[in-house]
């Protein structure tokens, strides 16, 4: 039987780009230079543009990134003058564009946009800790919360105005997903960025529920995220990112890599949605470039969680190529401070879930010790 | 003149006040050469003051130079420390004691008074808050937020301004331990009102409200870390302030305050020296005492002598004493350990001193000195006496069931003795802790014994005379010291040169300041030229606008 000599001349893949080929784009490629490129129209930054960024704790890889290699980062509540550098960050200051701390979900980034025009009425709630004040919205704000109910609620009244104007003024705001597990407070539906009872705050199942958002729910809440900020600063650009780094811990009753790749999944397809539906929005794949197989697993550390220099360098490489048509490797000599920074740097409140179950452990070992 | 001054030569008048030393930024000029008429005392100070420009609390103490430099020139200027750096009060070399004895010096730990601050807060902290932040106080003091204003948080502010003021209290205790100086930290001053005249002096503008916060703040973290270092503070806020903002009359030149504030800082500065303790006592110079003293007898050392020998109030006919001491009804001071009193737990909430008066101590004194007591106490000691500490001690019994107990160390010749006022037991421990002797005494009755023989004595709900007894130096008058500016042991040689007999009644503090120099303020010569010339100068004096009070200071800058 002869066999039919197959056609492929009118095969449309023909007149693809070889970005779009994996054995152009990848397999014959260095790992050191694999770039996946970004969809969408992204931004042209320049060093002057005003740059805000914001998400999980992978987030802060950028926004210390875009400050050390001198472009204009915009700090809407900068910390004082006279601030030391080991101060800096113990105090929130500068890790992103205002002292919001992590954002995990879309939903609290949307929380936090509409507090700041006063389009959410968000309860008073003020936890309360061996006579310090912390805020459920940025309970690890400071290293032991607020020493008076007064100053709490006066840096909380700034903050939201710096929120306010950051997004009033800002040209491009990058924003990385971080997960859909969250914990709502029942009275007003608020999303927490942490689990109360975890190292901060006291657990009550009436107060506080568990959600894992779906796919229609995160997109929802970032459409919601860009009308918004659409309504208030027309010509701002928004970068999304998912962040590569899995979860520390899961609630859902199975395993928490299978809970990492539902999350990521789902806020991966959401960005593409988002992308898809608005004309200022791009995603830029940070996600993709350490987590795909292409590097070995090289771009973690041996814990599988955090990301490496070379990972983050990887990053922005192509961050920089793309969005601001800039060598980083440059842009990495002219500065003397290290270009980016060290995973032991990068605040996480999810670590702290970590610590939790350590603290639990150890205490379940000390009790069967005793018996 | 001068044959006025030779008719009359002998009607001059010694005194010789104590020595009370202030050093500083120019805050501390307002000390400058002040003679203080010690209330309830027949005693004076006199500040030796040393104004130390540009002084900051921040380098009092550093870890690279150690101890700011000009505070041990003090104690050297003023022969306070030897070549090698150790303390004169506490010396056993003969002749330190002979040379002082001879000098009618008091031998005792100096008083020194710190003042400083002003500047760190001029010219560092107020710049921690720029004209758009502000910060919020804790603990609801109510000093408005400035509106528009950015908060900044307060710990980390606290975390600045903390560095600063350990380097004081470190200063201090270094003071304190190494010399063994009685050390008196002075809180910065409220800050003055009048705006313009601070962006003139400072050359920049910052509004009141957050001055005084700034100031407050670095006062309670200054005060917290003295209590924490057992180091002496006050300040007087509470005297020159109303609604928290410095009274105008309190207002000098935009910096310092009114010299009519320097009466708040001498009431707690004598307060404060009554409260605190010497924590070092120079044994030698008591036994030194013992062959000098009057009418001795064979056996003066304490080997000689019973550990305690008890008197009966029908024997004593001390009926008038009691009286008197029971008729003191109102507590004046809270107990505290320094007034010999141990109590290792259970701070003694429910003891009391009585401040005796001066007619009180008089009549004491007398009663002292009198038959059958004074034989009494002369032949326990073996010569006749001076009472070197006296004191009514009061214990209301709520001490939570620990009994309080004196402590019984002391000197070489030197004994105690508690007249009872109210019936109580009394327990005299032995060196074991245990109670050798128990009585149940009654009013009047008197224990005279040797400290150094026993662990300790004990006394139940009661109120009690402590007396503590060493003896008098050949040519010295009979004294009855109160526990005042001198605290325990009260120094029986600063006496014996003018032969005081029994604190006189003053019951008021005078200030006099026979050579205040504004000039100081400024520096350099005081000539009319640089009067004319110098801006602080005319500011001075134009501050002042009630005639006779320009005249005092014009006089004062012109007296050198």
């Amino acid at each position: 039987m002869n066999s039919r000599k197959a056609n492929y001349s009118t095969c449309p893949y023909n007149e693809i780009d070889p970005s779009q080929r994996w054995d152009r784009s990848i397999a014959s490629v260095s790992s050191y230079d694999i770039d996946p490129g970004v969809i969408g129209r992204v931004p042209a930054l320049s060093p002057t543009t005003r740059i805000g960024a914001a998400g999980s704790c992978f987030a802060q890889y950028i926004s210390e990134t875009l400050r050390n290699v001198g472009y204009n980062f915009f700090d809407a509540e900068p910390p004082p003058q006279w601030l030391k550098e080991d101060k800096r960050k113990a105090y929130g200051y500068g890790i992103y564009s205002a002292r919001y701390g992590n954002i995990y979900t879309a939903l609290q980034l949307t929380q936090l946009l509409q507090r700041s025009l006063n389009k959410f009425a968000a309860s008073d709630e003020v936890w309360a800790e061996d006579g310090r004040f912390l805020d459920p919205f940025r309970p690890r704000l400071t290293p032991s919360g607020y020493p008076s109910l007064a100053e709490l609620v006066a840096d909380r009244e700034d903050h939201l105005n710096a929120v306010q104007r950051l997004f009033k003024e800002v040209e491009v705001f990058v924003f990385t997903l971080g997960l859909t597990e969250t914990w709502l407070r029942n009275s007003d539906g608020a999303a927490l960025p942490v689990c109360p009872g975890c190292g901060v705050g006291e657990y009550d199942s009436k107060a506080y529920s568990f959600k894992n958002f779906d796919v229609s729910e995160v997109t929802e809440h970032l459409t919601e995220f860009m009308s918004l900020l659409a309504s208030v600063n027309p010509n701002a650009k928004v970068i999304l990112t998912v962040s590569p780094v899995p979860l520390a811990a899961s609630f859902e009753s199975h395993n928490v890599l299978l809970s990492t790749s539902y999350s990521k999944a789902v806020l991966r397809v959401a960005a593409q949605a988002i992308v898809s539906r608005f004309v200022n929005a791009s995603y830029f794949p940070s996600y993709e470039i350490i987590t795909q197989t292409f590097n070995n697993s090289e771009y973690f550390e041996t814990n599988r969680r955090n990301v490496t220099a070379a990972g983050v360098s990887h990053v922005m490489r192509c961050f920089f190529r793309h969005v601001a048509n800039a060598d980083f490797d440059q842009l990495h000599f002219v500065e003397k401070k290290a270009a980016t920074v060290s995973a032991a740097e990068i605040v996480c409140d999810e670590e702290e879930l970590a610590r939790a179950l350590a603290m639990r452990q150890i205490a379940s070992s000390e009790n069967s010790d005793k018996n | 003149m001068m044959s006025e001054l030779v008719k009359n030569a002998d009607q001059i008048k010694i005194s010789r006040p104590y020595r009370l030393y202030c050093i500083g930024d120019s805050n501390c000029l307002a000390f400058r050469d002040l003679l203080v008429d010690i209330p309830y005392s027949q005693e004076s100070a006199f500040f030796y003051t040393t104004y130390v420009p540009g002084l900051k609390a921040e380098t009092i103490h550093t870890s690279k130079d150690g101890l700011h430099p000009q505070f041990k020139m003090v104690l050297q200027t003023y022969s306070l420390i030897f070549e090698d750096d150790s303390p004169l009060h506490l010396s056993y070399r003969f002749h330190v004691h002979s040379n002082i004895f001879a000098a009618g010096q008091a031998l005792i730990s100096p008083v020194i008074l710190i003042i400083a601050g002003d500047i760190d807060l001029r010219g560092k902290i107020y710049h921690l808050v720029t004209e758009d932040t502000d910060v919020i106080l804790p603990d609801e003091i109510p000093y408005a937020r400035v509106p528009n204003s950015r908060i900044i948080p307060i710990d980390l502010v606290k975390a600045e301004i903390q560095d600063i003021v350990d380097s004081l209290v470190r200063g201090a205790a270094e003071l304190q331990s190494k010399y063994g100086a009685r050390v008196f930290i002075h809180g910065v001053n409220p800050p003055t009102l009048d705006e313009e005249r601070f962006a003139n002096i400072n050359e920049y503008r910052m509004i009141a409200s957050k001055r005084y916060k700034l100031s407050w703040l670095f006062n309670r973290l200054l005060e917290a870390e003295c209590a924490e270092n057992g180091i002496a503070y006050f300040d007087i806020w509470q005297d020159t302030t109303k609604d928290g903002y410095l009274r105008p009359e309190y207002e000098l030149d935009g910096v310092h305050l009114a010299p009519e504030a320097v009466a708040f800082t001498l009431k707690h500065l004598f307060t404060a020296i009554s409260l605190s303790s010497i924590n070092k006592t120079n044994y030698v110079r008591y036994r030194m005492a013992l062959p000098r003293a009057a009418n001795r007898r064979a056996h003066l050392t304490d080997s000689d002598r019973p550990t305690f020998i008890k008197l009966h109030a029908d024997t004593l006919r001390a009926e008038q004493f009691v009286k008197l001491l029971q008729s003191e009804g109102v507590a004046t001071t809270d107990c505290r350990g320094n007034f010999d009193w141990v109590i290792a737990t259970n701070y003694p909430a429910g003891m009391r001193l009585v401040e005796l008066s001066a007619e009180d101590l008089r009549i004491i004194g007398d009663i002292l000195e009198s038959s059958p007591i004074a034989p009494a106490i002369k032949g326990f000691l073996g010569s006749d006496f001076i009472c070197i500490s006296c004191r009514l001690t009061i214990n209301s019994g709520d001490l939570n069931g620990s009994a309080p107990r004196l402590s019984v160390a002391a000197p070489d010749g030197v004994i105690k003795a508690v007249l009872i006022v109210e019936g109580t037991d009394f327990k005299l421990l032995d060196p074991n802790d245990t109670a050798t002797e128990a009585f149940r005494l009654s009013p009047g009755d008197l224990i005279l014994y040797q400290p150094n023989a026993l662990r300790g004595v004990t006394v139940g709900k009661s109120r009690v005379l402590e007396l503590t007894l060493m003896p008098r130096l050949a040519g010295q008058s009979s004294v009855v010291v109160n526990a005042g500016i001198n605290d325990w042991p009260a120094d029986p040689f600063h006496y014996s040169l003018h032969g005081m007999p029994v604190h006189g009644a003053q019951g008021r503090l005078t200030i006099s300041a026979p050579s205040i120099v504004y000039a100081e303020t400024i520096g350099g010569e005081v000539t009319s030229d640089f009067l004319k010339e110098s801006r602080t100068g005319l500011e001075v004096v134009s501050k002042l606008q009630k005639p006779h009070r320009v005249k005092n200071i014009i006089k004062r800058l012109f007296v050198t």
